[in-house]
């Protein structure tokens, strides 16, 4: 079955996040319902509507790119919790991944992402294991990311 | 009892970074790669030629080197060890070359949401077994012997958020108040041994062992100012045990048990530019697939006190 490329803003993406999720939610229609239509485009305000949802959404936030992908990706791999943020870009993956397994929850992590932006993409075990800082493993999702067809 | 001052380099930990060769990116070492990698085992390579006296030698070496594969829960590798060592009562010296295949034998879950990653508090559940196999051709230059040597051993990983489990498996645990951790690493699995050559018929033939293990490392930590995810060391016990029993086939010593226990005590005296640590290691045992083997019918033991250097 293919897969649908949705990205779900983070305020929805878990259970203990709904709440504030759905007062965010119901404001952002709320915003929408206002929109128009002039020349053929959708606006609200001044904006097209795509942007002013992307822009919404966060989507080109720091807190929601990439990077901080791979940094979670690599701490819940390690089987740490916190900020990805905090998780220096020149930190040696074999100090955060001490086993066989978590290189392979890395994997399975880092391909998810790849795939979720590049339906094409993947990673392989191989290909995490060579990475050796975190920004390897962000280069590698990146380049990986943007050999999309699209 | 010998004892031995030695100066180590750390080789597996220093960076290679981005700029780096590929083909150097998918080299390890350790001092073997027939167990579970999860705890430190860097090389070991020390060799002292002193004028009038014959050299002497401490090798633990084992070189790994990963082979193309779209895989994701499993690795093939060439590997080589080579294990030499004169200051025990009985001479090692051991030359092993092959290959390993290490494969996980659960698949991870896939996410809800790949967003969820980014929820601080978020933490799959993921609980596997893990395979670590090895074929190899061994030439032994004490016995005079030359065979073939396997292992099939398997690992026990457990990984929950700690509202749901109090210990992991295979995956460092620590304390509330962060200033402990320890590791537990369960290991079981068979091995067989074909010496097809031999300069006593004492070695020559064929045994198959059964071999159960657990490495425990333990220690005091502290936070990281540059990384608060990874905390320093101050101290770190390591124990890897390991018992292996001649199931079936001839026996190469006089007993069929073959205990083998590898402790470490580290103190950490620097952290930066270089991690400089110091301590003792104890072996005692035997290993008859790495050559260390019984010495007057007993098995073997020896101290070593190394100033490790880490970058």
């Amino acid at each position: 079955m293919k897969k649908e490329k949705l990205q779900f803003p983070p305020f929805l993406s878990t259970d203990s996040t709904h709440k504030i999720g759905n007062v965010a939610l119901a404001a952002l229609l709320n915003r929408v319902k206002s929109a128009r239509v002039v020349d053929g485009k959708i606006l609200i305000g001044d904006q097209e509507l795509s942007e002013y949802l992307a822009g919404q959404l966060g989507y080109e936030s720091d807190d929601h790119s990439i990077k901080n992908l791979v940094k979670a990706a690599v701490l819940k791999a390690g089987g740490k919790i916190g900020p990805p943020q905090d998780l220096p870009d020149s930190s040696k993956l074999s100090d955060v991944l001490t086993t066989d397994a978590q290189y392979v929850l890395l994997t399975s992590y880092l391909d998810q992402v790849v795939k979720h932006f590049n339906e094409k993409g993947a990673v392989s075990l191989k290909e995490a294991n060579a990475c050796t800082l975190v920004q390897d493993a962000v280069d590698l999702v990146t380049g990986k990311i943007n050999t999309s067809p699209l | 009892m010998k004892y031995v001052l030695i100066i180590l380099l750390l080789f597996h930990f220093i960076p290679l970074h981005a700029q780096t060769p590929a083909w150097l990116k998918n080299i390890g070492i350790r001092q073997s790669f027939e167990d579970d990698e999860s705890s430190q085992n860097p090389g070991l390579f020390t060799i002292s030629i002193p004028k009038e006296k014959r050299a002497s030698y401490l090798v633990d070496f084992g070189l790994k080197y990963n082979l193309s594969a779209a895989a994701k829960q499993s690795q093939s590798s060439l590997i080589g060890e080579y294990h030499r060592n004169s200051i025990a009562d009985a001479p090692v010296n051991n030359l092993q070359f092959g290959y390993k295949f290490m494969g996980i034998l659960k698949k991870p879950e896939p996410l809800e949401n790949v967003f969820d990653l980014l929820n601080p508090d978020y933490l799959q559940t993921y609980k596997t077994l893990k395979l670590n196999a090895t074929a190899k051709y061994r030439y032994d230059q004490i016995e005079g012997s030359q065979g073939i040597a396997a292992t099939a051993m398997f690992s026990y990983f457990q990984q929950e958020p700690k509202s749901s489990v109090k210990t992991r498996w295979s995956s460092w645990n620590s304390n509330k108040d962060s200033n402990f951790a320890y590791l537990m690493v369960p290991e079981f699995g068979v091995e067989i041994q074909h010496n097809f050559k031999a300069d006593s018929t004492i070695y020559k033939g064929f045994v198959g062992r059964a071999v159960a293990g657990m490495q425990i490392s333990f220690g005091s930590i502290f936070p990281n100012k540059n990384n608060p995810y990874v905390p320093l060391n101050r101290w770190l016990l390591t124990i890897d045990a390991k018992l292996r029993y001649d199931v079936v086939g001839k026996e190469y010593s006089s007993s069929r048990w073959h205990p083998l226990i590898k402790t470490n005590l580290d103190f950490f005296l620097l952290y930066s530019p270089v991690k400089l640590i110091f301590g003792p290691a104890f072996t005692y045992g035997d290993n008859p697939i790495a050559g260390f083997r019984q010495f007057n019918f007993e098995p073997q033991q020896f101290w070593t006190i190394a100033f490790k250097v880490q970058k």
